[in-house]
């Protein structure tokens, strides 16, 4: 099972620090995490980039993650 | 990319491609594009820094046989109905909408409130005397303090503070809170042996590129119009002006010319929209500049900011806890770089106890835009002087504090995630054993030391690479050149076709051209297009080996590439990359490889600085007498480049410690828009900046590259403030560091 971290302003909506999850692959986790933390909706997860074992995704509409991955949702970079 | 590799162009110091024309004047910037029947378009400025606009009146204007087209607000036809719908989106168009004209009420001085185009350039400017604006003139709100304090005039009516514990009630000029944290806080300080708790403040800066905006502009009903301006985005422009015109992106072609700096502040559209509407209006080409005093005061500068950080650490240095509380501007429109400020603060510390809370602040300034690391340099600066004043107490060598302290490969950031192979400690390592560490420090001179961490990003690039007959090539990319990547392009292309840089010509295409490229910034370029490069450069030896394949009647498994050369495995025959090309027509016509990728893997990098400098105890005057710059750029693939942008971002981070700051009245009239009086470092101010590059590769690129334009411009501030200290005896907690500072710290001391 993969574990989702979420910061210190996630954590109000998803009510947790971090959670287990079973999806494998970024439209997975946002359908089984709307599902189980109805609080964490699309428009709160959508504009963020996911970071998969350390590295940061900015689109992750296609990305695959190992069951033993630790994902954290994070802002987007901007550019400089 | 995890072993060291041997190469044939990577990491040499080539010419680069677009020298010659910049240097005999040949490059052709915004400003220089004139097309016939050209007019000029000029801006009315709001002499206000907060007013509600009474009455725009632009009768006497259009009576004038002088004005051919007058624009406002009100000519944004899409953003009118906008304005309607809800979603974030559609705010943040709003709020770009109301930036390029003020809607009601204009927020800043200089605030652009109408614009008019004419036969010639000062027929416009003196027709803008035509156009009759009441204003009802409101306190402005000039810094952190006023917005936040109870009695503080809101400037948007309708804003409400996102991110607090319960839904904001009642109107703020706090757009936004952010918080992060990382285990114990309060168990960490209890764990400590000593604190420092500092308050430091950071001033307005501007990017300070020397090239102020311009754009030639064509509307085009029958076809694409035309937009030719200096940006680190030509495909954002075009995205943008799409979106407050209502046109479909293919009615828009974006050229973008030689661009004379952006680091950040040419990543939005300010007159672009506004000559579109003039051109539309005129039926006629439009001409538009800013003048220096309009970049200034009407362009996006970086955020003023003002930060709490307490650090607590036992007596063998081990840090226990790290929290900041980061307030930054955000100008007249909320989006300031506080995340990225918030989440880059600490990351330079392993360190199990953080937290860190931000705020995104709106007062009566101009909209703040990037500028290299975005959000970085200020909070940074804060945490290192820290840092460096809690290194003095314990007794301990600031690199050794570092390195006792330092992220690596596995540190928990507090923005979540683990960091992968990074380079701190090589950097670290190589400030402590550098000629001018270890060197002593003169009389009267004080010396600092700070690090710097940036993220570095990836994103969407697109590259052909069009080989010729006779074996020469144009690598056709969408990433405009801010800092000679063409040079790097062409390296990275030659590396693997094995063909000399300079049979390849890189061209920086329009948006008809080339597909979909993100805007350069963000470190992104070299890693991101250098990647599509890469690619497109591979895809092209799989078809000289095809093809050579094909000469030979072998199959393509049986032909290797090497250095240019097709080798047939079953023979002892050989054809050149340009032998393949010449007989491209009897192979199945010429040769062309494409690469459209979303980059990924972007190798955060981080930089330790040192600086020397001497200060003038009678008149507060500094000098920067030494400086050293060190960074992890993953692998140089031009080092002179890297070495350029090294140097580049230390000497504007001196700028911003030792000088910069915009200085307003008490009215919001900003008083220093030019650069006698707003100082950027000369030539002449500084000593060469010594460079030196650390190389540990970024696993994810072919060659190793981690991004190096952000992270150079993070240590100076606190590397210079630390050396000012040290030369003053007294603490330095407020940027800049300009002589009348530094002598009121000296009399405060006396």
């Amino acid at each position: 099972m993969a574990l989702v971290c979420f910061n210190a302003s996630l954590e109000k909506h998803a009510g947790c620090a971090h959670l287990t999850v079973a999806a494998q692959n970024y439209r997975a986790l946002l359908e089984e995490l709307t599902q189980r933390l109805p609080q964490l909706t699309q428009e709160v997860l959508t504009p963020l980039a996911l970071v998969i074992d350390g590295e940061i995704v900015q689109e992750p509409f296609l990305a695959d993650f190992s069951a033993d991955a630790e994902l954290h949702f994070i802002e987007k970079i901007a550019a400089g | 990319m995890s072993e060291a590799r041997e190469f044939k162009h990577i990491g040499q110091r080539t010419i680069r491609p677009d020298g010659f024309d910049k240097v005999t004047g040949k490059a052709n910037y915004g400003a220089d594009l004139s097309l016939p029947g050209m007019i000029w378009g000029a801006i009315l400025r709001s002499p206000h820094a907060h007013a509600n606009i009474k009455k725009l009146d632009v009768s006497r204007a259009q009576a004038s046989p002088d004005v051919l087209a007058i624009a406002t607000f009100e000519d944004f036809p899409s953003v009118n109905a906008a304005a309607q719908r809800n979603g974030s989106q559609r705010k943040d168009l709003m709020d770009t909408a109301c930036n390029i004209f003020a809607n009601q009420k204009v927020l800043y001085h200089g605030h652009a409130v109408a614009a008019i185009a004419a036969r010639s350039q000062a027929a416009a400017i003196a027709a803008l005397d035509l156009i009759d604006v009441d204003y009802e003139v409101l306190t402005p709100v000039l810094n952190i303090n006023d917005a936040i304090s109870a009695d503080a005039p809101i400037l948007h009516e309708t804003m409400m503070t996102q991110g607090l514990a319960e839904p904001a009630t009642e109107a703020s000029n706090v757009s936004a809170r952010m918080e992060l944290k990382k285990g114990d806080i309060e168990a960490g300080f209890a764990a400590a042996d000593v604190i420092v708790e500092r308050a430091y403040d950071t001033p307005t800066v501007h990017q300070g590129y020397i090239e102020p905006h311009a754009t030639t502009v064509v509307f085009n009903d029958n076809g694409p119009s035309m937009i030719w301006c200096p940006t680190q985005g030509h495909f954002d422009v075009r995205a943008r002006v799409a979106q407050l015109m209502n046109l479909e992106l293919g009615q828009i072609k974006v050229v973008a010319s030689e661009i004379g700096g952006g680091f950040g502040g040419k990543t939005t559209v300010y007159l672009e929209p506004v000559a579109l509407i003039l051109s539309k209006k005129s039926g006629r080409p439009v001409k538009m500049e800013m003048s220096r005093g309009d970049v200034f005061r009407a362009s996006g500068p970086a955020s003023a900011s003002q930060s709490r950080i307490k650090i607590g650490a036992k007596m063998d240095g081990t840090i226990t806890a790290m929290q900041a509380t980061l307030h930054y501007e955000a100008g007249a429109f909320q989006g300031s770089p506080m995340g990225p400020g918030c989440m880059t603060v600490f990351t330079p510390y392993d360190v199990e106890n953080l937290y860190v809370e931000g705020f995104d602040v709106v007062v009566n300034k101009p909209k703040v835009a990037a500028y290299r690391a975005p959000g970085a340099p200020q909070s940074e600066f804060a945490a290192e002087m820290a840092v460096n004043e809690l290194a003095k107490k314990i007794g301990m060598d600031p690199i050794e504090f570092r390195l006792k302290n330092a992220a690596k490969e596995g540190t928990q950031t507090i923005y979540g995630p683990k960091l992968k192979v990074v380079g701190l400690v090589a950097c670290l390592e190589a400030a402590k054993s550098s000629p001018h560490y270890n060197a002593p420090i003169p009389e009267n001179v004080g010396r600092g030391l700070a690090a710097g961490f940036w993220f570095n990003i990836g994103g969407q690039s697109s590259v052909i690479i069009n080989l010729n007959p006779d074996g020469t090539g144009t690598i056709i990319e969408g990433s405009p050149d801010i800092g000679g990547s063409r040079a790097s392009m062409q390296m990275m292309a030659a590396e693997i076709l094995g063909v000399a840089p300079s049979s390849l010509n890189p061209i920086v295409a329009d948006t008809e051209h080339v597909a979909y490229n993100q805007t350069t910034g963000g470190s992104r370029t070299t890693f991101a297009t250098g990647m599509a490069v890469v690619e497109a450069a591979e895809d092209i030896v799989e078809q000289l080996k095809a093809r050579a394949a094909a000469m030979w009647n072998v199959t393509a498994e049986q032909v290797d590439f090497t250095d240019g050369v097709a080798h047939n495995l079953s023979g002892e025959d050989q054809l050149t990359l340009a032998e393949i090309c010449a007989s491209a027509e009897k192979t199945g016509g010429q040769i062309s490889g494409r690469a459209n990728i979303n980059a990924r893997g972007a190798g955060p990098s981080f930089a330790v600085h040192i600086c020397d400098i001497k200060v003038d105890k009678e008149t507060g005057k500094t000098d920067v007498v030494r400086y050293t710059a060190i960074q992890d750029a993953g692998k140089a693939i031009h080092p002179s480049y890297v070495e350029g942008q090294f140097q580049g971002g230390a000497v504007q981070g001196i700028g911003w410690a030792l000088n910069e700051e915009y200085v307003y009245s008490k009215d919001g009239i900003m008083e220093n828009a030019g650069f006698l009086d707003y100082r950027i470092p000369l030539a002449s101010d500084l000593p060469e900046i010594e460079a030196i590059i650390v190389e540990v590769p970024n696993s994810f690129h072919p060659f190793g590259v981690r991004g190096v334009g952000e992270t150079g411009i993070i240590p100076p501030l606190a590397a210079v403030g630390t050396a000012v200290a040290e030369a003053i005896g007294q603490p330095i907690s407020s940027l800049p560091c300009s002589p009348p500072k530094i002598l009121k710290l000296l009399m405060a001391a006396h």
